[in-house]
């Protein structure tokens, strides 16, 4: 028998946030948070003495209020695939990144919250939400933006909970998600998600792409690029390997990761684009 | 801590360690079908149903089970009497070593209650969380087909 947390002692339930607030601040290093449990198949934390689960705190809705698709952090990917609706392009978009993220049975135990606050290179879901520009609601109260919170980091939370994600739809006309890996299940080698909202006569574009960097980034230089004449994938190569150095480890090296990258935000640009007209 | 479920649709209720893993739990109490393979959520050896949907159990901590309803392979079929599904494997040739075949027959299981008329890219989408190193794959998605197909008919009035 091995045990997935050795040295827990004790496992919290509460049905409050301000509640799990207190004891994850009482608790300190060896306490975590926990939404799905999913992270510890890939990082270990052999100190944790003390969990807080998020199952009973009462965020698990998904709602929609005006033109804002509300969804509570632990929701999990399999139950959020299941309630999104195909007449919207931001919620389809939603869904072919849900879809393609892990495999069945983990996507049935990540929450949302969980994959947002245990961001990595191998995120895809961040990825979209960020093209999407949405906002993560802190503790129930504070509103923080993905971006802000991918540009900063995991540590900008200060201990404060993920409860809930809001996607507006306001002008999204079309979005798509490409990710590249050595199979349908594996993690990320680069992806990329690019939303065209509609204002006025003019289309915009916003574009994230993951995989090449600790966590998804948004270059707003290559959102001005796909505005303009049409480009193929070795000049958005370039100009993403101008803005970022990519990692590189045993899966694959920077250049081609970097490669992958470049095609898929033109290929993505080009299926968010033909979704836009229909 | 004590933990109670229902297990197979019956109440359950167990002593564990916070830490413990669902998958050690259960093979402690004698359901030896679901099995322990990689422990990281990779393989789908260890998976059973969790209220009706496919979860890695090595990554599911004891204590999250309170108050839900499993399902594990004893549940679904004897030697006995088995489930049309643990037939279909079986005369399909989809088993060989037969590690996979719990997880592969709970997730097959889940996608038909769902879905009774999946196509075969429905049926490999369903079970990409269950590795086979054996078969090929090909016989498991013949079986599910089948399976499919038998429910169907037997449906008919
Ligand atoms: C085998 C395997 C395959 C994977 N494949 C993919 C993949 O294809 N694509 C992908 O994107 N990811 C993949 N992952 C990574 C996975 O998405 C992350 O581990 C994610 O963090 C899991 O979500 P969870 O809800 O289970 O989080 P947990 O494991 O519960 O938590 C992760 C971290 O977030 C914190 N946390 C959880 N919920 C909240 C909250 N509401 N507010 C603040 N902090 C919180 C926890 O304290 C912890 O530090 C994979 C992981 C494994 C093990
Ligand atoms: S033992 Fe659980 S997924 Fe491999
Ligand atoms: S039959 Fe041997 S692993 Fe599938």
């Amino acid at each position: 028998m091995s045990r997935i947390l050795p040295r827990l002692e004790r496992y919290h339930r509460p049905t409050r946030v301000d509640e799990a607030i207190a004891l994850l601040r009482a608790g300190g290093r060896t306490t975590m948070l926990l939404g799905g449990g999913v992270s510890l198949g890939m990082l270990p934390r052999p100190n944790v003495r003390e969990v807080v689960g998020m199952e009973r705190l009462g965020v698990d809705q998904v709602r929609r209020e005006d033109s804002v698709l509300c969804i509570g952090a632990s929701v999990t990917l399999g139950r959020l695939d299941s309630e999104l609706i195909m007449g919207s392009a931001a919620e389809r978009l939603l869904r072919d990144t849900v879809r393609r993220t892990a495999t069945t049975p983990l996507r049935n135990l990540m929450t949302v919250g969980g994959v947002i606050a245990g961001v990595g290179p191998w995120s895809d879901l961040p990825v979209s939400l960020l093209a999407l520009g949405a906002d993560l609601v802190l503790n129930g109260a504070a509103v923080l933006p993905i971006e802000t919170f991918l540009a900063k980091g995991p540590r900008v939370l200060d201990g404060a909970l993920i409860t809930q994600v809001r996607v507006s739809w306001e002008g999204v006309t079309g979005g798509a998600f490409l990710k590249v890996g050595r199979n349908e299940t594996d993690l990320a080698l680069a992806s990329a998600s690019v939303v065209v909202f509609r204002e006025g006569m003019h289309p915009r574009i916003r574009a994230a792409i993951g995989g090449l960097v600790p966590r998804p980034v948004r270059i707003p230089a290559m959102e001005d690029t796909l505005a303009g004449p049409p480009l193929d994938g070795g000049a958005m190569t370039r100009l993403i390997g101008s803005v970022v150095s990519p990692r590189m480890d045993p899966r694959a090296d920077g250049d081609y990761r970097l490669a992958l990258a470049g095609t898929c935000v033109v290929d993505c640009y080009e299926a968010a684009r033909r979704e836009a007209c229909r | 801590m004590n933990v109670t479920t229902r297990l197979n649709g019956k109440p359950f209720s167990f002593d564990a360690a916070p830490g413990e893993r669902l998958v050690d739990v259960l093979r402690d109490h004698g359901f030896m079908g679901t099995k322990f393979g990689c422990g990281t959520g990779e393989c789908g050896a260890c998976v059973v149903l969790l209220d009706g949907e496919p979860v890695n159990s090595c990554l599911v901590l004891a204590p999250r089970v309170e108050g839900r309803s499993i399902l594990t392979i004893e549940g679904l079929g004897t030697p006995a009497a088995p489930h049309p599904l643990q037939e279909e494997f079986a005369d399909a040739g989809a088993v060989q070593c037969g590690f996979c075949t719990p997880g592969m027959v709970l997730s097959a299981h889940a996608l038909l209650l769902r879905n009774p008329s999946p196509n075969r890219q429905e049926v490999a989408a369903a079970l990409d969380g269950n590795l086979c190193r054996c078969t090929g794959y090909v016989k498991i998605v013949d079986a599910v087909m089948a399976a499919a197909a038998r429910r169907r008919e037997e449906a008919r009035p």
